[in-house]
């Protein structure tokens, strides 16, 4: 049996930002959260590729939901085995997408990537989305460096 | 005979087809995204391509700094799977294609 990964979560600060994420993400959701540009692909094959992207999606919400499920509620705790890391980081990295799209729209591409923008001029719930969208980040670092500590050398 | 005569002369058009296919590169583009951490993008060209950290870094640095990098290039039908690969990782992957020559 592999190892398992075990992290703990200061469950009154990242609650709020699950209760605020989870809504947003559906695994039934009809759409993708942003569209692919699919330009060159073979008109034939377009639908199934863009089916198999929103199989993908679902997926990984719903392995989001289940991650930050019942038991992190009760403990501040997420579990999960090692071999499971590269689908919790590729989770987060929807659900950062979905946050960028549905809440915040408002900031511009620049300011969101240089991290250039007046907080203080958000309205409440994209304050909190923002500190969600920075939760996430920090999640996906830290497994990166357990995944692979190359990647965050130099 | 008419199936001897027309092998022949179909043969040399079948080549021009064939090479012109093989002279077509199909190249995947990653586009700069405000999202992914450069740390993400390199982690997914490893896992992607194979890859070793030093290109994955370079090209990662590529899509950040100039907007965009032509990871990998070929033929269409392995692009594609790599550009549907990158996009199952939410990374903004395209295909182009041109001619080699």
């Amino acid at each position: 049996m592999g190892k398992l990964i075990e992290i703990r979560l200061a469950l009154p600060v990242v609650a709020p930002l699950v209760d605020f994420i989870l809504p947003l993400l559906d695994p039934d959701s009809a759409d993708l959260p942003a569209t692919p540009d699919l330009g060159a692909v073979d008109h034939e094959i377009r639908e199934s590729w863009h089916d198999d992207l929103l199989e993908s999606y679902r997926s990984e919400m719903q392995f989001f939901k289940d991650l930050f499920g019942e038991e992190f509620r009760e403990t501040g705790v997420l579990e999960f085995p090692e071999e499971s890391c590269e689908a919790v980081v590729r989770a987060c990295a929807s659900a950062r997408l979905k946050l960028r799209t549905e809440v915040l729209k408002s900031v511009t591409d620049e300011a969101l990537e240089g991290g250039d923008f007046d907080y203080d001029s958000l309205g409440s719930g994209e304050r909190t989305g923002f500190m969600a969208y920075v939760f996430l980040a920090s999640f996906q670092e830290i497994l990166i460096r357990h995944m692979d500590p190359g990647i965050s050398e130099n | 005979m008419t199936h001897a005569q027309a092998k022949p002369a179909s043969t040399p058009q079948l080549e021009e087809v064939t090479k012109a296919a093989l002279d077509e590169e199909w190249r995947v583009v990653v586009l700069n995204d405000p999202v992914n951490l450069m740390s993400y993008v390199v982690l997914v060209f490893k896992r992607v391509f194979g890859f070793d950290t030093t290109r994955a870094r370079r090209h990662m640095l590529e899509v950040h700094e100039r907007g965009r990098s032509v990871v990998w290039s070929g033929a269409r039908e392995t692009a594609e799977g790599y550009v549907h690969r990158l996009q199952q990782w939410q990374l903004t992957a395209i295909l182009e294609h041109g001619q080699t020559h």
